[in-house]
C-alpha cells in the first residue's frame, strides 16, 4: 500500500515536480522534494529524528552548482544518517563506474531516465524485503533455512535476482560461470544498461528470468556463451520466489554447464549420421580432438578380439600427425590395447622422436590418457588422447569428460561393425538371389518353402526358422528348419483368444516385426516348452533366447510370417532386422511367384476341362434342336398321332433350347467381361427376390414337369415385400444358375424348396435341392473359374463350370455373397444374400 | 417294305433318345431303348443288328464314359454287330481315338441330322436301297 515516505532529490524543479504528480497519482501522499544535496540531508536528518524516517529517497546523481556535493556522496550521507532509508539514484548519462561507485556508497539501485513509473514504484513496495533477503543470505551458514543451505551447497551456479534485476546473491560456482560474460558483482544488475545511449532495458534475449518474474512460474532455457575454451551449452533455469502473499519478490536463477552432455550429444547425432565404419572412426576421432585434445588415437582390435587391426589418429603439429592417418598394420604401440581395462593417465619421459623432443623443449614428459572401448564386457580397442604441444596435464577430469563418450563411441563402432558384416552376407545373398531369379520362377511353392528356410538359416545363424502361410484367419506352418517347427502348432487362429499371444498374429496383426529377447514371457512358446518331448526339444527350449516374427508382405498383402529363433539375447540388433525385413520382402516375393504358378498350373488344367465341357454344353442344345427338325421332316402320316404330337411339341422344344442356349451365351458374356475387365457393370434397381425367384422358376417349368420335381416354397419363410437394392439382370442370372444346377443335378421326382427371409439385415434366399450332391474334394474349388467337377459328369449335365464363378462375382459387387452346404448323394443348399432394402446405396447412389 | 432292321439306342438325354427313336422307326428300324449302361447291357443281344450309343451316360456314382467301354464290351462279346457312336464329344481327338479303338465303326455328332445317321447305318449294313425318302 502506498504508505511509504518519500523524498525527491532533484536540482530541475520542473523534473522534481513531473515526478511528484505522478507519485500522487499513484497514490503517494507523503513525498518531500529537496533541490539540494544540503536540504535533503536536513530533511532525513529530521525526519529520523522524529521517528519516521523516508523510506526510500529518489536522488538525482548531478545536483547542480547549488550542492556542496553530487548525488552519490548525498547517498553516502544519507545511508549513514539513516540505515532505513534506501536510496535510488537516477542518472540520465553514466557508466559502469558511476554504478559501482553508487553501491559501495549504499544506494539500492542505480537507474536511467526515462524512469518507468511502474518499476519505481514497485521498487518502492519491495525494497525492505529485498534487502532483508539480502542481508538474510548473508548471514552465516548456520541457522540458513533450506533454500540458503540448498545454494550454498549447490554444484552449479546459483543466483537471487529481485524484480528491478539486482543481483542479491551469487554463488561461487555462479561467479566463476559469469567471469568471462561479466564480472560478478552482487548488488549489481543483472544485465547490462551501463551503456550509455541504452534507453531500454531488454533482458538477455534467451533468459528465463524475466519470464518467471512475470508468469511467476518456472521458467528454462538453454543458451550458448563463447568462453576462453571454446563454446559453452548453460541449461538455464528461474524459480520465482513468492512472498506469503504470494507475490513474486525475486527469482533464483540456477545455470548449469552442460557442454559436455551438448558435446556428446552432437556428437551422437554426427556419428549416428553414417553406418559406415570408416566414417563413423573419422567422425569420433575428429570429435575428441574437438573436445580439446591436442592429439587423439583411436586403436582396433579385431573382431574376434585376439589381434590389432588398425589405429587411426588425428592431432596438432609438430608432433607428427596433422590430420586424420590410418594405419591397417600391425603396430607396436598397440599391443596393449587389451591391458587397458579401466581409464588410465600414462606418463614417461619423452623417448619417441628425438626432432619433435627438440621442438617440444628440453625434458618432455610424455603423458597420455587411454580410455579403453568396451562394448558388454568385450574390449573392442581404445581411446588416446594426448597434449603434448599445449602442456596441459590431464587430470581426472577428462577421464570423467571422456568416459561417457568412449562408452557411446564403442558402441557405434560394435554397430558400425556389425552393419558392415551383415552387409557383406546381404550383398553375398543379393548376388545368390540374381544367380537363382531364373529357378525361383520355375519353382513350385514346395521347394520354394524350403529354399527360403534354408537362405534364411545360412543368412542369419539362427537355431530355428519357419514359414506360416496365410489362409483366411488362420497361420498354417508351411515350411521350417531346426527343432521349433517340430513342437510349434500347426495351425495358430488369428481369431482365438488361445493364439492371440502369439508372436506370429502380432505380426500379421500390427504388420510389424514382433520381436521377444531374453527369458522366455510369451505363454504360448511357455505351451510349448511344456510339450517338449525329446532331449534335442528340451534342449532347444533351453538355448532359446530371442525369437521374433516378420511379417512377409508382398503388393500390400500378408502373405504370412518369417518366424526366427536365436539362442543369443542380442540376436535382433537394428541392422539384423533390417536383413531379415528386407529377407523377408524377398521371400514374400519368391512365394507369391511359386503361389501363382500353383494357381496358373491349376487354372490351365480347370481350362483345358472348361473347353471339353463347353464345347459339349454349346452343342447339347443345338443336338436337340437338330433331333426337332428330324421330327419336323418326318412326312405326316395323318393316322400316326403319335408324330403329329411329336411335331406339335417341336417348336416349344426348339424356343426352351434357343433360350437355354441364350443364356449359356450370356453366362460366357458375362465371364469373358469378367476376366478381361475385372467386373460387371451393375445397374441398381429395387427387387423383390420372392418375385424374381417365381419368375425364374416359370423358365424351368417345362423341365421340372419332365422330372416330376417338386417345388415347395416354405411359406413362413417366404415374406413379401423384402426389398433389396440390386441389378435384375445381373441377380436374375444368378437364381436362374441356382435353379438350373438345382434342376439338373436333381433326381427323377426330386424336390426343390426355396425360403426367403431376413438375417442381420440382410436378404437371404436358400435353394435347396435332392440332388447328386457335391463330392468333399470338390466343395473348395466350386467357385473357381472352369471349375467343374470332374468333367465328364458335369458335361452330360450341362454345365461348363462358369456359372457359380459368374455369380459369386456378381453377389460380391451387390455388397453380397453366395455359399452352400452340400452332401454327396443327398443334396445341395446354395443360398444368396443381398443387404436389405439397399437404402444405403441408395442415399449413395 | 423290307424287314425292320433291329437297333439298340443308349442314350441318356430325353430329348436326344425321343427325337432319334421318332425318327428311325419312321424308317423301318425297329428301335429298343437304354438309358443307361446297365439298362443296355440287359437289352442287348444277338438279334441286333446295330447299336447307337451315347458316351456320357449316368452310373450309379456317377456320370461317365461309360459308353466306350459299353462299346468295348459289346464288340468283344459280338464282333460282327456294328457300333455307332453318337456324341456332342465327337470333336475331341482323343474321345474319337479310344472310341476307334474300342471298336466303333463310326463316332457321328449330335449336331448331325438323324437321317444322315440313318443313312450311314444302312450303307454299313449293305441296306443301301433301305425306305428313306429323301426331299
Amino acid at each position: 500500500m502506498p504508505n511509504a515516505k518519500l523524498l525527491i532529490v532533484e536540482d530541475e524543479i520542473d523534473v522534481a515536480e513531473v515526478l511528484f504528480e505522478r507519485l500522487n497519482v499513484e497514490g503517494y501522499r507523503d513525498v518531500d522534494i529537496s533541490s539540494t544535496a544540503q536540504d535533503a540531508i536536513d530533511k532525513v536528518q529530521k525526519a529520523r529524528a522524529d521517528g519516521s524516517p523516508y523510506t526510500l529517497a529518489l536522488m538525482d546523481d548531478k545536483l547542480g552548482p547549488a550542492s556542496s556535493m553530487d548525488g552519490i556522496e548525498a547517498t553516502g550521507e544519507i545511508r549513514r544518517i539513516s540505515e532505513a532509508t534506501e536510496v535510488v539514484i537516477i542518472t540520465g548519462y553514466g557508466d559502469r563506474e558511476s554504478g559501482k561507485k553508487a553501491r559501495e556508497a549504499g544506494a539500492y539501485r542505480y537507474i536511467y531516465k526515462p524512469m518507468d513509473i511502474r518499476e519505481i514504484v514497485t521498487m518502492i513496495e519491495y525494497i525492505p524485503e529485498w534487502r532483508r533477503l539480502e542481508e538474510q543470505l548473508k548471514t552465516p551458514t548456520e541457522g540458513r533455512d533450506w533454500l540458503q543451505q540448498l545454494i550454498e551447497n549447490a554444484r552449479f551456479g546459483v543466483s537471487i535476482i529481485d524484480r528491478s534485476w539486482r543481483i542479491l546473491y551469487m554463488n561461487e560456482m555462479q561467479k566463476a560461470i559469469q567471469t568471462d560474460i561479466r564480472p560478478p558483482e552482487e548488488g549489481g544488475i543483472c544485465w547490462v544498461e551501463y551503456n550509455p545511449g541504452t534507453d531500454r532495458k531488454e533482458p538477455c534475449s534467451w533468459c528465463p528470468v524475466k519470464e518467471s518474474f512475470e508468469e511467476g512460474t518456472p521458467a528454462k532455457s538453454i543458451t550458448v556463451s563463447p568462453r576462453k575454451d571454446g563454446l559453452h551449452y548453460y541449461d538455464v533455469e528461474a524459480v520465482p520466489l513468492k512472498d506469503s502473499q504470494g507475490r513474486v519478490i525475486a527469482t533464483l536463477e540456477t545455470v548449469r554447464d552442460v557442454t559436455e552432455r551438448e558435446n556428446l550429444y552432437s556428437m551422437t547425432q554426427q556419428i549416428q549420421g553414417t553406418i559406415e565404419l570408416e566414417e563413423r572412426l573419422k567422425v569420433i576421432l575428429s570429435a575428441i580432438h574437438g573436445m580439446g585434445y591436442d592429439r587423439a588415437r583411436l586403436y582396433l582390435t579385431s573382431e574376434d578380439g585376439k589381434s590389432f587391426e588398425g589405429r587411426m589418429e588425428v592431432g596438432r603439429q609438430p608432433v607428427g600427425i596433422e590430420k586424420i592417418r590410418l594405419y591397417f598394420s600391425e603396430d607396436g604401440f598397440s599391443q596393449e590395447i587389451k591391458e587397458i581395462k579401466e581409464p588410465k593417465i600414462f606418463q614417461k619421459p619423452w623417448e619417441y622422436e628425438p626432432q619433435f623432443a627438440e621442438q617440444l623443449g628440453k625434458d618432455v614428459t610424455d603423458e597420455w590418457l587411454d580410455i579403453p572401448l568396451v562394448v558388454d564386457g568385450r574390449i573392442i580397442g581404445k581411446i588416446s588422447v594426448d597434449n603434448l604441444i599445449s602442456k596441459r596435464p590431464l587430470e581426472q577430469r577428462d577421464i570423467e569428460r571422456l568416459k561417457p563418450f568412449a562408452d557411446h563411441a564403442a558402441r557405434a563402432i560394435f554397430n558400425a561393425r556389425e552393419y558392415s558384416a551383415i552387409k557383406n552376407r546381404a550383398d553375398e545373398l543379393v548376388a545368390l538371389r540374381e544367380m537363382d531369379a531364373t529357378f525361383i520362377r520355375e519353382l513350385e511353392l514346395e521347394p520354394a518353402l524350403k529354399m527360403i528356410t534354408k537362405a534364411c538359416m545360412e543368412l542369419t545363424d539362427a537355431i530355428s526358422c519357419y514359414i506360416r502361410l496365410r489362409k483366411d484367419n488362420k497361420l498354417e506352418l508351411a515350411a521350417g528348419v531346426g527343432i521349433y517347427q517340430e513342437v510349434a502348432p500347426k495351425v495358430v487362429d488369428m481369431k482365438s483368444e488361445v493364439d492371440s499371444d502369439s508372436t506370429s498374429v502380432i505380426a500379421v496383426r500390427t504388420e510389424q516385426p514382433e520381436i521377444l529377447t531374453g527369458a522366455p514371457k510369451d505363454s504360448h512358446l511357455m505351451r510349448k516348452k511344456e510339450q517338449a518331448v525329446t532331449r534335442e526339444q528340451k534342449g532347444f527350449f533351453q538355448r532359446l533366447r530371442s525369437w521374433g516374427a516378420f511379417p512377409m508382405r508382398y503388393g500390400g498383402e500378408i502373405l504370412g510370417v518369417l518366424g526366427i529363433e536365436s539362442d543369443r539375447d542380442d540376436f535382433f540388433t537394428e541392422g539384423m532386422k533390417s536383413l531379415i525385413t528386407d529377407f523377408s520382402y524377398r521371400a514374400a516375393m519368391a512365394i507369391r511367384n511359386a503361389q501363382l504358378f500353383d494357381e496358373i498350373k491349376r487354372s490351365l488344367e480347370n481350362r483345358s476341362k472348361f473347353m471339353y465341357a463347353l464345347s459339349h454344353d454349346l452343342k447339347a442344345p443345338l443336338g436337340h434342336i437338330q433331333r426337332q427338325i428330324d421330327i419336323l421332316r418326318v412326312p405326316d402320316n395323318l393316322n400316326d398321332s403319335k408324330l403329329l404330337e411329336l411335331k406339335g411339341k417341336a417348336f416349344s422344344i426348339i424356343g426352351d433350347e434357343l433360350e437355354w442356349y441364350g443364356q449359356m451365351c450370356q453366362k460366357l458374356l458375362w465371364f469373358s467381361q469378367i476376366e478381361k475387365v475385372g467386373k460387371l457393370p451393375i445397374d441398381k434397381e429395387r427387387l423383390d427376390l420372392g418375385n424374381l425367384i417365381s419368375k425364374v422358376l416359370e423358365i424351368w417349368e417345362h423341365r421340372i414337369r419332365d422330372k416330376q420335381i417338386k417345388v415347395r416354397r416354405i411359406s413362413n419363410l417366404f415374406p413379401t415385400g423384402l426389398l433389396v437394392m440390386a441389378d435384375k439382370t445381373l441377380i436374375r442370372g444368378v437364381i436362374n444358375n441356382l435353379v438350373e444346377n438345382a434342376v439338373t443335378y436333381n433326381q427323377q421326382g426330386g424336390e426343390i424348396s426355396v425360403s426367403i427371409y431376413e438375417e442381420n439385415n440382410r436378404v437371404v434366399m436358400e435353394i435347396k435341392d435332392t440332388g447328386v450332391g457335391i463330392d468333399e474334394r470338390h466343395k473348395s474349388k466350386i467357385f473357381e473359374p472352369f471349375f467343374s467337377v470332374d468333367a465328364p459328369e458335369v458335361l452330360a449335365k450341362g454345365g461348363a463350370g462358369i456359372g457359380l464363378t459368374v455369380c459369386k462375382e456378381i453377389m460380391e459387387l451387390h455388397g453380397g455373397g453366395i455359399d452352400f452346404e452340400s452332401q454327396k448323394g443327398k443334396g445341395s443348399k446354395f443360398w444368396i444374400w443381398l443387404p436389405k432394402g439397399g437404402l444405403i446405396d441408395e442415399r449413395k447412389n | 417294305m423290307s424287314e425292320k432292321i433291329e437297333l439298340l439306342l443308349v442314350e441318356d438325354d430325353p430329348i436326344d433318345r425321343d427325337g432319334l427313336t421318332a425318327v428311325l422307326t419312321r424308317s423301318g428300324f425297329d428301335v429298343t431303348t437304354a438309358e443307361t449302361g446297365e439298362e443296355a447291357r440287359q437289352k442287348m443281344s444277338e438279334k441286333m443288328d446295330v447299336v447307337v450309343i451315347d458316351i456320357l451316360l449316368p452310373t450309379k456314382t456317377e456320370y461317365r464314359e461309360e459308353g466306350i467301354d459299353l462299346c468295348r464290351e459289346f464288340k468283344n462279346k459280338y464282333p460282327h454287330i456294328p457300333i455307332f457312336i453318337f456324341t456332342n464329344l465327337d470333336m475331341m481327338p482323343l474321345v474319337k481315338q479310344a472310341c476307334m479303338e474300342a471298336g466303333a465303326e463310326e463316332v457321328i455328332g449330335k449336331l448331325t441330322s438323324g437321317y444322315e445317321l440313318i443313312e450311314r447305318i444302312k450303307k454299313i449294313l449293305g441296306k443301301e436301297e433301305g425306305g428313306t425318302k429323301d426331299e
